[in-house]
């Protein structure tokens, strides 16, 4: 160990000895929590106000993604026009963000001012999404906000303390809670055992394809194969990290799991779309596509809803996404834990790992966001199930649906700004021919196995979404 | 509580923010604060992943200087 190691690992100590469980610590610091908390807490609160006729959430709830101007002087009307209501939203999640991130243990002397800087920028990715002529230059406000993120993060570049604010993965978890709520409970239950099928055939398929060809083809170490393998067929760099831990693979490992993941997911992201769009996909059916192809949920729902933007239906292909990923996919984090745990400590050599497979990981491991997903799915159904289709169209659609819709895409906007921002290609690690080879047959594998279920084997399923 | 296990031990590095600096690239499209990570941290002595709960022979308490 170099001296520079041994004085990391010192200073490393100052760290308070913790208990080796979070236990209910992890409510509150842990952020799919949180995003279950600031989700049904809007919900909860949209829910109120509704009730009491108050159009405060409604108006709280404003962007400039719908304005359709033609000129700039109609845009700088609407952001005169509505300047206080802004600066009420904006220290609105300033609250939200800064204090759940600041329990979370993240300084708001960076948190602060790298989110007004986000904020600015979600409110320019609106305005041009708000623009008349967008749609027909294909500028989809998640291709827009990635675009831009990259290059100024490429270009001009941002300081590293700044990616304080720009938490991809808390933002997305927030808006997919609040998608639940525009999410019919019987759409869950109906459709979820589908999405479960496709995904466990897609998962088990994609992981045993890039560890066969990593290990018998290449000869690579069997822990990277597994922790790429994962990677590539669950939830990318969440599902390696976690897999990391059950095999022991070795820092570099992760770190080419990054690279992988990032560089093939950017080039998802971008293309997906508009192959959907050249093969004239229903929503529904892209949707559903893009969840078995994408191996993260933020770069997936960027994806998902610049189709659907696109095709002119983005509910149906978030509904597609959402089932397929969060639902069919991400569902299998603690089951391969348990596997790759199970795998290496009995297949291979017991005193490599040191790491005994726990069924309790599925617990523990378990994307708990999901189950705000669940919960405001199932409040909001029951809330609106004794309403007829008339009044529902008439009342409740624009004055509680509506705005959680616009909360939610807040959200999403301020992820896939995110994604570009944090995206520095300089700082991915270079990764071998050979991982990159296997990586990449798994994508080629995941990709057409996926259009094949999406398709053509579940098509009606998808199509009818 | 086991006090031998690597939340206790000095090599391992468990802070959600600190693996985030150890791994550049770790927040692009994921998190170390989220449930999946669960525990998982990184050992700085065996340059390995770990989990909170896990032990080994060179385990050296928290507190105890550099050699």
């Amino acid at each position: 160990m170099s001296a520079e190691t041994t004085q990391e690992a010192w200073n490393e100590s100052s760290e308070d000895a913790q208990p080796a469980k979070l236990g209910w610590r992890a409510l509150y610091l842990k952020e799919d929590w949180w995003a279950i908390w600031v989700g049904i807490g809007l919900m909860a609160i949209a829910i109120m106000l509704f009730n009491q006729g108050n159009t405060f959430l409604k108006s709280l709830a404003i962007n400039p993604g719908g304005l359709k101007w033609t000129s700039l002087d109609q845009l700088a009307a609407h952001f005169s026009t509505n300047a206080q209501t802004y600066l009420m939203q904006f220290v609105a999640w300033l609250a939200i963000f800064g204090v759940s991130t600041r329990i979370m243990g993240i300084k708001l002397s960076k948190f602060v001012p790298a989110f007004v800087f986000l904020y600015v920028m979600s409110i320019l990715m609106f305005a041009i999404a708000g623009w008349a002529n967008a749609a027909k230059f294909n500028m989809e406000p998640p291709l827009v906000a990635l675009v831009v993120g990259l290059v100024v993060a490429n270009t001009v570049g941002l300081p590293a303390w700044m990616d304080s604010a720009f938490r991809v993965e808390y933002f997305i978890k927030v808006g997919i809670v609040l998608l639940g709520a525009t999410f019919p409970i019987t759409l869950v239950l109906t459709a979820g055992p589908v999405a479960i099928v496709q995904a466990t055939i897609i998962s088990v398929t994609t992981c045993a394809v890039i560890y066969f060809v990593a290990t018998r083809v290449f000869a690579l170490d069997k822990r990277l194969a597994a922790v790429i393998g994962v990677g590539g067929s669950v939830c990318g760099v969440s599902a390696s990290m976690a897999i990391a831990a059950s095999v022991n693979a070795k820092k570099e490992h992760l770190y080419t799991s990054v690279t992988l993941v990032v560089g093939w997911a950017l080039v998802m992201i971008l293309v997906l779309p508009f192959i959907s769009k050249a093969l004239g996909l229903l929503p529904g059916v892209a949707g559903a596509w893009i969840g078995t192809s994408e191996f993260a949920d933020a770069a997936g729902f960027a994806a998902a809803s610049a189709y659907g933007k696109m095709a002119g239906n983005e509910d149906a292909a978030i509904k597609g996404f959402t089932l397929m990923k969060v639902i069919g996919r991400d569902l299998w984090i603690g089951i391969w834990s348990i596997v790759w745990a199970l795998i290496a400590t009995v297949v291979w050599e017991k005193k490599e790992t040191g790491v005994r497979p726990d069924a309790r990981e599925i617990w523990w491991r378990f994307p708990k966001f999901v189950i705000g997903f669940f919960v405001a799915s199932l409040l909001m159904t029951m809330m609106t199930s004794g309403y007829s289709s008339a009044d529902f169209n008439k009342t409740v659609k624009p004055d509680l649906i509506m705005p959680l819709v616009s909360l939610r895409t807040w959200a999403f906007i301020f992820c896939f700004l995110s994604i570009g921002f944090t995206t520095r290609l300089r700082e991915l690690k270079p990764v071998g021919w050979k991982t990159f080879t296997a990586f990449t047959i798994g994508v080629a594998v995941n990709v057409v196995l996926g259009y094949i279920l999406s398709v053509h084997v579940f098509a009606d399923h998808w199509a009818a979404l | 509580m086991n006090t031998t296990q690597c939340s206790h031990c000095r090599h391992a590095l468990l802070r959600a923010d600190r693996l985030e600096a150890a791994i550049p690239g770790l927040n692009i499209l994921s998190s170390a604060y989220g449930s999946v990570r669960d525990e998982t941290g990184l050992c700085q002595r065996h340059d390995k992943f770990i989990t909170a709960r896990s032990r080994c022979a060179d385990f050296e308490s928290k507190g105890t200087p550099p050699a």
